[in-house]
């Protein structure tokens, strides 16, 4: 594991906002899920030394978390979720502060700069007065500040907020590309699930300051063994009606496509289906055992989070 | 085979090599905070702070050059012949640390006064205004080190009035004395006091103009803040003194003031009254620290609503 983190509980004042937190983090692409208020920011913050915990322990490569957070910062790049340039600076001048502020040397430095700005599109934009710089551009300025020095590990904090349609494909287009580098972990922190299931492979959900779910998103989504989903040639409400007459539970009938869900029981296989169908002439076009969303996992996870508050 | 990420072609590089410091990030951030000074000041700041240094440094320049060539010139030219005899007696017993004293400590105390209102308030604030603190401390920066730098960015300000017009005086003073030897003898000692002098003025003029900078997200806040409490501190010490009787304690609340005699003390390397010194220098030291001390728990990462 890449990090590791034991019991990690933060508070702002009276208010706990992570409690007993335990994590595990591979290096892969993660998703760091949950809704506003969850804890993600904080967790991120704490992990990078910016909070100070009431307790807990991590450790990330060979440095513990707590004691050795400056080394651990060099490996470590963040984009924050708010704006956040240092003043009086130009793209090339920021981003290369920033990697020397990391532990590069000058030279390196700005030549790495220079990539990163091209990498994330602002490669024209490069000598610019930051003030005059759009969202989307700013967006693009912190990331490449934070890949300028090649981190080990990435947290990205709702890296789309603010752009447009295009910008926010093309910046998931590099953060997918980012997170394709071997050895190195990007987390990526976003209440958007369609952002977290296009670019990570591992999911991380949070609720009410505590993680409710972590695991790789192929194994979260397996689907239920019972559950299929059906396509037919025809009148899909009338295919329906049939199967749920033959005692077969029918679910989710789509309004527009002719497709709706069966769930079987034990006793019934998928052969029925074709059995009672093909009687009334319809055909089955596809039939797909079905996987879970991870907007459905997020729900099921987060429903968890909710029912315990309401319980308390 | 694993697949390669199609970043490569786009020109990302992974960096294997050292993390290590090139450069500390004090410096970084000190040096960092003198480029924005300079690059976030007006045409109209820069040209009067421009012509102030070169009328400053041309009569430091000219003053000790002459000082020292008054004797042979007005043996060529006979009208200095009077002002020559004059300037003798007038200055034959005043020391090379006096004459240090003259050309360095107003000046320097007017300049960080100005200096310290319209650009060393907004040192933190700036940051703090563009939520740039969370980026500083995202990276391997420190608390110690980011007020470190800013105090290094004040003290670059403060050496322009007091190290480097020490410097050019014995500079200029070694090319156009007429005994070299003399000369050393009477000055090897100044870089140390100049040193002290400047290390003072950068400390207790810091320490103050950071805590209210830290204070604020705008920098003319600060810098009324710095002007309000300056003038508080004089206004306090005087009506205290005038109620509660004078005493060395509270005149020494006078910062300024208490810096002024610190400096004349430095230089003349005498003190006349040790008591009145001990407590400006107690006045002096207390406001420094807690200055510093507020200046930490004001910068924040991330700014806590308790």
């Amino acid at each position: 594991m890449l990090l590791t983190i034991e019991n990690l509980s933060v508070s702002y004042g009276r208010t706990r906002v992570l409690n007993g937190i335990d994590l595990q983090l591979p290096n892969t692409s993660i998703g760091l899920l949950g809704p506003n208020g969850a804890g993600k920011s904080t967790l991120i913050k704490a992990i990078l030394g910016l909070l100070k915990p009431d307790a807990g322990r991590g450790r990330f490569l060979n440095f513990d978390l707590g004691s050795e957070d400056k080394r651990v910062r060099q490996y470590v790049g963040y984009m924050p979720e708010s704006d956040c340039l240092i003043p009086g600076f130009n793209a090339v001048q920021y981003v290369s502060y920033c990697a020397q502020l990391n532990g590069l040397g000058e030279r390196e430095s700005f030549k790495r700069a220079h990539k990163s700005l091209y990498l994330v599109g602002l490669g024209e934009a490069r000598y610019r007065d930051l003030d005059t710089y759009s969202t989307g551009m700013k967006q693009r300025l912190k990331l490449a500040q934070a890949i300028v020095h090649d981190p080990h590990l990435l947290f990205l904090d709702e890296p789309t907020n603010g752009l447009d349609p295009e910008g926010r494909e093309e910046m998931l287009d590099l953060i997918r590309q980012i997170a394709e580098i071997e050895n190195r972990c990007v987390v990526l922190s976003s209440h958007l699930m369609q952002d977290v299931e296009r670019c990570t492979e591992y999911l991380v959900i949070m609720n009410q300051q505590k993680i409710r779910c972590q695991g790789y998103i192929r194994d979260l989504c397996v689907g239920q063994l019972n559950r299929y989903k059906l396509r037919v040639n025809d009148d899909h409400r009338e295919a329906a009606q049939i199967l749920t007459d033959a005692g077969i539970q029918v679910e989710h009938i789509h309004s527009k496509q002719p497709e709706f869900e069966v769930l079987l029981r034990e006793d019934q296989k998928p052969r029925a289906l074709f059995k009672h169908l093909i009687q009334r002439n319809i055909q089955i076009r596809k039939l797909i055992p079905r996987n879970y969303t991870v907007e459905e996992i997020y729900r099921q996870y987060a429903a968890i989070g909710d029912a315990n508050d309401q319980a308390k | 085979m694993t697949r390669q990420s199609e970043i490569y072609s786009l020109g990302y590089e992974k960096w294997e090599g050292e993390r290590g410091r090139a450069l500390p990030p004090w410096f970084l951030i000190g040096r960092a905070g003198l480029r924005n000074i300079v690059s976030s000041s007006g045409c109209f700041a820069r040209t009067i702070f421009i012509i102030f240094f070169v009328i400053y440094y041309a009569l430091v320049i000219v003053g000790t050059a002459a000082r020292f060539q008054l004797e042979q010139l007005s043996e060529r030219w006979q009208w200095l012949r009077g002002f020559a005899e004059v300037y003798n007696q007038v200055s034959a017993d005043v020391s090379e640390s006096t004459q240090h004293m003259g050309n360095v400590l107003i000046p320097s105390l007017i300049f960080s006064i100005l200096a310290m209102v319209f650009y060393g308030a907004q040192l933190i604030s700036k940051d703090k205004r563009a939520n740039a603190l969370q980026v500083y401390f995202s990276k391997s920066v420190s608390r110690f080190d980011y007020v470190l730098g800013k105090f290094l960015s004040v003290g670059a300000m403060t050496a322009t009035v007091t190290l480097v017009p020490s410097v050019m005086i014995l500079i200029v003073g070694f090319m156009f004395t007429t005994d070299h030897l003399a000369f050393f003898a009477e000055s090897w000692y100044i870089p140390v006091l100049t040193g002290s002098y400047w290390l003072l003025l950068t400390i207790s003029f810091g320490s103050v103009t950071l805590f209210f900078s830290s204070c604020f997200n705008k920098g003319y806040m600060a810098g009324v803040g710095i002007i309000g409490f300056q003038l508080f501190c004089t206004v306090f010490s005087l009506l205290a003194s005038a109620i509660l009787g004078s005493s060395y304690m509270l005149d020494g609340i006078n910062w300024v003031k208490g810096l002024f005699q610190l400096g004349m003390a430095i230089y003349s390397l005498e003190v006349e009254n040790w008591a009145a010194m001990f407590w400006r220098f107690i006045d002096l030291a207390a406001l420094s620290g807690v200055a510093g001390y507020l200046i930490f728990r004001n910068i924040r990462p991330v700014e806590v609503v308790k």
